[in-house]
């Protein structure tokens, strides 16, 4: 009972000291529905927004309507230019996904008119623009009550193998970053007691070692589990995220909150240096586990080498899970091998966190 | 030694003294090593990697029911060079193809009474190919065909900027902006120490204290883009455009972030508060520039706010000056930027002159 106490009252110093700051609890609370919102709003579009831009040329009710054509077709946005000049530079900067020109005289060539496509083949979303054009062009004339109300686009469905995109994909990689970006920027803590004394100080006194070691470990799992329950309930009410069934995601979040706490801990025992170093290159460290994890873009679209090294991190198991559960209504058997994967990082990153900073607690001060 | 002295020639040789001084504890900093040059070149090396990836559409549609040939023929038509797979599949089983992952979209075609109308299916992240699907099912049931436009395909020249040409200049910004706070930290931390007081008490005038740090600032920004300039196009072969042109955006924004940096050390109080104002001043002015997503795909509203933040008129810039645009074309976002560093910096200035002398 008094091991439990102490244990508890090690916890709940940790969690004062990091959540009773404003910009920890922004970075725990704010930013990642925030910036979910901005990143899930490009990917929708991204995923499902083929952005035209289109000049007619001269004086063309023909043009004018096969612009207007285009434009109706699912997805498709198209931007009007000036003229060819405008167009191109608009191509090329990536603004647009392909450019349609039409030309004058394209009214008097009933039957044997032609547009423009500015198109690079090898990009994949010029070569769906050039898809869309050319099924347009090949209807064109006909009459629109034939076609236009004669196709239903069902609600997706969730498919194996089958990846999110847009608000859900945003909200887990944000959920992922943040969880352990701030696991990371809470390794600095550590870092600073060792550097005042604390830990030697806290070690003469009849508080085992134990109980300090399951005190920070457990500080750290609860912040980073009720960041990953607030963000998970929040971007489901503001984004409409779906997370699939709650016993496997209450898995997931559970054995990513224990390997996010296992490495603040190992990582606050291992930085050396003041305490602002410590934290930025925790952050920094944080950030390119978080860009190779696919915290910020899906992996689905690297190269292969860079989805290998994604699965050297802990980011790219916990996404991938959390993809299963929403793209492809996975259970708690589906994502199985993630959990084991996740479960025993966690348990290697507590045991080895735990023996380190026994290590440094029991250390003489000079080498601490 | 006498370092210092009146008027302008002193205040100059104290700023040096005193830049030289900053750069050789920075130099000796392997955090700082870390953070100002191996950082960007990972994040740089990251992302091209990442974003530079060449892809194809690559999808498989399946199409059944009453006339599925001419949907079949209707996509061979329509897809020119992109890689897409046609699977013909029984009656009722568009659903079951989807959900095994089979087919990323379905199209099911229904005869009545009117003529012939389709379902389309497609899978969760498969929705272009959904919406592709949709486009060559309207041509496939149409009627009549008889004014068919041809589509000629030209490409574009200059093929559209790539993953190292859009995200360079982004991440350059980004770790530019990120690291604004460090002055801040810097002058905070000399107060607190009390080394400051000492410097200040030395013939060394404080506009001298704050043109080194400003100084040392702009070096690092320079390095920072350097970095990031030569990896992306060594490693890359990213495009930057015209070197004078990059090297004019670049100068620009990193006076930017001097203003910025100013600021922040004058309207902070301590190093917490520095740190605090860096983070909520480098996320806002990230999130709201556009920094994070292609320009195009953003809601309309925030491209065009991203267009007239100081960060986001750069990265515009930037992209301009790639393609090949003149001066000419980036001289409204440059203008952007400078009225921004002018007004930021002023008012930073002026309060930072108080907090120094306080």
């Amino acid at each position: 009972m008094r091991w439990l106490l102490q244990t508890l009252a090690v916890a709940r110093v940790f969690l004062r000291r990091y959540l009773f700051h404003p910009v920890n609890l922004a970075a725990t609370l704010v930013l990642p529905v925030m910036i979910a919102l901005i990143f899930g709003s490009a990917d929708e579009r991204a995923a499902m927004n083929l952005p035209l831009g289109a000049v007619v040329e001269g004086a063309s009710p023909s043009g004018e309507q096969f612009i207007d054509t285009l434009e109706a077709e699912p997805g498709v946005t198209v931007r009007m230019f000036e003229d060819r000049a405008q167009l191109l530079r608009a191509v090329r900067r990536t603004d647009v996904v392909g450019g349609v020109v039409v030309p004058e005289g394209f009214d008097a060539a009933p039957g044997g008119a032609q547009v423009l496509l500015i198109a690079d083949d090898g990009d994949p979303l010029h070569a769906a623009a050039g898809i869309v054009t050319t099924a347009v062009a090949g209807r064109f004339g006909a009459d629109p009550a034939t076609y236009m109300d004669r196709i239903e686009i069902a609600p997706a469905l969730a498919s194996e193998g089958g990846r999110s995109l847009g608000f859900p994909r945003a909200a887990a990689g944000m959920l992922v970053y943040w969880v352990f970006a701030n696991a990371m920027f809470a390794a600095a803590l550590i870092t600073e007691d060792r550097r005042r004394g604390m830990l030697s100080r806290l070690a003469s006194t009849p508080t085992p070692a134990m109980s300090i070691v399951v005190g920070e470990v457990g500080g750290r799992f609860f912040v980073a589990l009720g960041q990953s329950i607030v963000v998970a309930f929040v971007s489901s009410l503001v984004l409409g995220t779906a997370w699939g069934a709650v016993v496997p995601l209450a898995a997931v979040l559970i054995t990513a909150s224990a390997v996010a706490a296992g490495l603040s801990v190992l990582l606050g025992v291992s930085l050396r240096g003041p305490t602002t170093q410590s934290a930025t290159a925790a952050l920094a460290a944080a950030g390119v586990l978080g860009l190779l994890g696919g915290c910020f873009w899906a992996t689905d679209f690297v190269p292969p080498v860079m989805r290998t090294v994604a699965k050297l991190t802990p980011h790219a198991w916990v996404i991938d899970a959390l993809d299963e559960l929403v793209a492809q209504n996975a259970g708690v058997v589906d994502i199985a091998p993630q959990l084991a994967v996740l479960g025993l990082l966690a348990v290697a990153l507590v045991v080895l966190a735990a023996a380190r900073l026994r290590h440094a607690l029991l250390a003489p001060v000079a080498a601490t | 030694m006498k370092v210092g002295g009146a008027g302008l020639g002193g205040t100059v040789r104290g700023s040096w003294i005193l830049l030289r001084r900053e750069l050789a504890q920075l130099v000796r900093d392997p955090i700082a090593i870390l953070t100002i040059l191996v950082a960007p070149i990972v994040i740089a090396v990251i992302a091209s990697v990442s974003l530079g990836a060449e892809r194809s559409f690559d999808v498989t549609i399946a199409v059944s029911g009453v006339d599925e040939e001419s949907v079949a023929t209707a996509i061979d038509s329509a897809k020119g060079q992109a890689d897409i797979d046609i699977i013909v599949i029984p009656p009722h089983s568009a659903e079951e193809v989807i959900r095994r992952g089979d087919a990323d979209a379905a199209v099911v075609v229904t005869e009545s009474a009117d003529g012939p109308s389709a379902i389309v299916l497609g899978a969760v992240g498969a929705e272009m190919a959904t919406s592709v699907a949709a486009s060559v099912a309207r041509t496939a049931v149409a009627q009549p065909l008889t004014e068919a436009v041809a589509v000629e395909r030209v490409a574009p020249g200059r093929a559209p900027l790539g993953g190292s040409e859009i995200y360079g200049p982004v991440i350059a910004v980004f770790i530019v902006l990120f690291g604004v706070g460090f002055v801040a930290r810097s002058l905070h931390s000399e107060r607190q120490q009390g080394t400051l007081i000492r410097l200040l008490a030395s013939p060394i005038s404080p506009t001298a204290v704050l043109i080194s740090k400003g100084a040392l600032m702009f070096v690092v920004g320079v390095v920072e883009f350097l970095a990031i300039i030569f990896t992306t196009t060594i490693w890359f072969g990213a495009d930057w455009g015209d070197p004078l042109s990059v090297a004019l955006v670049t100068v620009l924004v990193v006076l930017l972030s001097i203003a910025i940096a100013t600021a922040i050390a004058g309207f902070s109080r301590s190093s917490a508060q520095a740190l605090a104002l860096e983070a909520a001043v480098a996320l806002t002015l990230v999130g709201v520039g556009g920094h994070m997503v292609p320009m195009r795909n953003l809601p309309d509203i925030a491209a065009i706010v991203a267009r007239y933040t100081p960060n986001g008129a750069a990265i515009d810039a930037f992209a301009e000056v790639s393609i090949g645009s003149s001066l000419g074309v980036i001289a409204g976002r440059l203008l952007i930027v400078v009225a921004f560093t002018l007004v930021i910096g002023i008012a930073g200035a002026v309060r930072i002159r108080k907090v120094l002398v306080s």
